[in-house]
């Protein structure tokens, strides 16, 4: 398969925003290492342009940003962009997905139809975040653990790690993320912080071959 | 190991921050790791109440 | 639920900042208070939450978090 990678980032509303926002780690990052790279931004991504584009280029890593549902990946203005009735096009891809409740079956059924492996989350993906920087996600401290431990995983798989090594590296920094979180200055709103970390690290799964790998 | 031993082995382990968070509820009252901690190292009647309870939870 | 494992979850809860802002999913962002009337109703996120408090309780005694 190609070494391409896809990235799906609507940003219809404050919290796909700061997705969105996170994702830029993600582009700069595949452009300094010199990977190909198809983003779809804002209202391009609708599922006529992610199925033309996988239909014909086969990425072999694909990211989605986005709410879900246990069946389905929304993109712009949450319309589905990946479900059951599509997700075979994504045949021998690994897929990451940050949209809610994404792996308690659309993982699963992805698996079956062919998807080399699935990361998502069996729960609500959660974050804690400040309303006084919803203009400005990158400068929210509330959310930066979240966004560190989510771009973790898409960083490790751009940088060619298996699945499960992206799986277990985001889970060590999370636990590392909560322990930095708990020390003697700790802010009062860390006790909210730590438990959606935790939230987040015992909602993240797997499905699929975990040593699939993009190379 | 005694119910007391796991007790101090999980509580030494505990970040400073964490320490200060509700771990049970007796009476209807709140109770931190802290107090829990100093309750149970003095074997108060409190203390024995708090272990019973946190290792019912399985939380030690 | 459990009656005491419920009171303790929302105890816990109660210790956050009122101010606390979470985005849980695709619907509005929930405060401590929303987070604590789901527990106390039972539903479905109150049921995973107090799961998952309970859970990340117990983490302790297994070593995952150290200082």
């Amino acid at each position: 398969m190609p070494k391409i990678f896809l990235l799906t980032r609507p940003n219809h509303e404050y919290r796909v925003n700061y997705l969105y926002n996170w994702s830029d780690e993600i582009v700069k990052f595949a452009d300094k290492s010199g990977i190909r790279k198809k983003v779809f931004s804002g209202k391009e991504v609708v599922r006529r342009n992610i199925e033309n584009f996988v239909l014909s280029e086969h990425p072999r890593l694909a990211i989605f940003n986005g709410h879900g549902s246990e069946t389905q990946i929304f993109g712009h203005n949450d319309l589905p962009v990946v479900d059951l009735e599509n997700i075979q096009n994504l045949k021998d891809s690994i897929v990451y997905t940050i949209a809610c409740h994404a792996s308690k079956i659309l993982g699963r059924e992805a698996v079956k139809n062919g998807i080399e492996a699935f990361i998502g989350y069996s729960n609500e993906f959660a974050f804690v975040r400040d309303p006084d920087r919803e203009a400005s996600p990158l400068k929210d401290k509330r959310a930066e653990p979240f966004r560190k431990f989510s771009n973790s995983i898409c960083i490790s798989l751009l940088e060619g790690k298996s699945a499960i090594e992206s799986c277990d590296k985001a889970r060590a920094l999370g636990n590392k993320l909560i322990e930095e979180y708990s020390t003697s200055d700790s802010e009062e709103v860390n006790k909210a912080i730590r438990f959606i970390l935790f939230w987040d690290i015992e909602s993240l799964k797997l499905d699929g071959n975990p040593n699939a790998a993009f190379v | 190991m005694e119910n007391k031993d796991r007790f101090l082995k999980v509580f030494s382990n505990l970040q400073i921050d964490v320490r200060k968070e509700i771990v049970v509820v007796i009476d209807n009252q709140p109770i931190s790791w802290d107090v829990a901690f100093a309750e149970i190292n003095k074997e108060t009647n409190l203390g024995k109440n708090i272990l019973e309870k946190l290792v019912k939870m399985e939380v030690v | 639920m459990d009656e005491e494992l419920k009171k303790l979850v929302i105890m816990r809860l109660q210790s956050w900042p009122s101010d606390v802002k979470i985005a849980f999913g695709s619907g509005e962002d929930l405060s401590r208070d929303d987070l604590i009337m789901h527990v106390e109703k039972e539903d479905g996120l109150g049921k995973n939450i107090v799961e998952m408090q309970m859970k990340y309780l117990r983490s302790f005694k297994a070593g995952l978090r150290h200082a």
